[in-house]
């Protein structure tokens, strides 16, 4: 008797466990093909930006992201950027900034850094357009991470964009100061947090589980990467108006002015002075320059978010006006 | 209606495959409504005006 209810119980608990594991196949089924939540796609989370719990993720290629403000998926490029595939690897035009650049709001060929690559083509120009631009992402990081790839992706370059939209006054407080541009200890660990890497696992390998992971996030970063990349960084036309640019800004431009021999800033700030002030020092060092005020809402998504198409293409355009040293036309 | 009564009388007379079928169904609702939850949750909090501004 007893003999025959223990059975009946381990057949009952056999099935429940078929079931439930047949219920998740179901409902990643559903997730995936019917919603169409893609998995996380990241290769790692490295140690590549200085400050603490600065994590930088590293996508895999053609990794795909869902995006609520575009209100599409994401798509990335064949080394897991932003923007249309690169050919070769063979000194690239590098595009630095924040999610402004980063641009997932639309499809690959919409966003500034491809409509740049395809105006270099028009006129014949072949070169490589790498989008290394990344939410929450001030100058400083932008600096690592450019350094990060290409040490492991093992590319040179001497053509380097940095897109500034904001004096990231904010931002750069999150570093230790004064800011060191040297190559920290652990640069390009890979984050070996065991609990990390499983979780990691099975986000790359469900989007179920990616979807719950992400929605179950607490408060205001839930669906966030990370936490700098809540707000943006364009802020209002207040009274934080400065004469000169500050000494992390001045760090920033200089030690990129240092290493690289074609090294443009952009900037589509609206700050008046802070727009004149970074003039006066790229003028002195001779910095090609191209002043864009694009915190307007004719050309960011519901007139307060990232660039909406139209920006896109703007920007892209002035991106190609400053590689080619035209003349510069400025929306004021 | 036939095919109802049909499907009827094969799971009362296959005790098991009904247990294992109600609780599929009952685990996949589950997680669905879970999934739709934490979707909801990620659209509503980008889809604020807010989140994307420094007002």
């Amino acid at each position: 008797m007893q003999t025959s209810k223990l059975k009946v119980l381990f057949t009952k608990l056999m099935l429940l466990g078929f079931a439930a594991i047949l219920s998740l196949l179901l409902a990643e089924l559903a997730v995936a093909k019917v919603i169409k939540y893609p998995s996380y796609g990241m290769v790692a989370s490295v140690r590549y930006r200085k400050g603490e719990k600065l994590w930088g993720n590293i996508r895999k290629p053609h990794a795909k992201e869902y995006n609520v403000e575009g209100k599409n998926l994401a798509k990335f490029n064949n080394y897991g950027f932003p923007g249309i595939d690169i050919d070769s690897l063979n000194k690239p035009i590098v595009v630095l900034g924040s999610s402004f650049v980063e641009a997932l709001q639309y499809a690959p060929e919409q966003i500034s850094t491809s409509v740049f690559a395809s105006e270099l083509r028009k006129r014949g120009m072949a070169h490589n357009v790498m989008n290394l631009g990344c939410s929450g992402h001030d100058p400083y990081d932008s600096w690592f991470r450019l350094l990060y790839f290409r040490e492991t992706l093992g590319f040179e370059t001497q053509d380097v964009i940095l897109v500034l939209n904001s004096d990231n006054d904010d931002w750069f407080t999150r570093h230790p100061q004064p800011l060191d541009f040297s190559k920290p200890a652990d640069f390009g660990s890979v984050n070996s947090n065991m609990k990390y890497k499983i979780l990691l696992a099975m986000k790359n390998f469900s989007s179920l589980i990616a979807l719950l992971t992400e929605g179950s996030r607490s408060g205001e970063t839930a669906g966030v990467k990370e936490v700098e990349s809540v707000t943006s960084p364009i802020p209002p036309n207040d009274d934080r108006h400065k004469e000169s640019l500050s000494a992390q800004t001045l760090a920033c431009l200089d030690a990129f002015d240092g290493a690289y021999v074609n090294f443009r800033v952009l900037t589509v700030d609206d700050d008046g002075c802070f727009n004149n002030a970074l003039q006066e020092y790229c003028a002195n060092k001779g910095i090609p320059l191209c002043i864009t005020p694009m915190a307007k809402p004719e050309y960011m998504i519901n007139g307060a978010g990232h660039f909406n198409l139209k920006g896109n293409e703007y920007l892209g355009k002035q991106l190609y006006a400053l590689f080619a040293k035209q003349d510069i036309q400025q929306l004021r | 209606m036939k095919y109802f009564h049909n499907i009827k009388a094969y799971l009362d007379a296959h005790v098991n495959l009904r247990f294992f079928l109600k609780y599929t169904f009952l685990f996949t609702l589950l997680l669905l409504a879970l999934a739709s939850l934490a979707l909801h949750r990620i659209i509503a909090l980008e889809a604020n005006p807010f989140f994307y501004a420094n007002f």
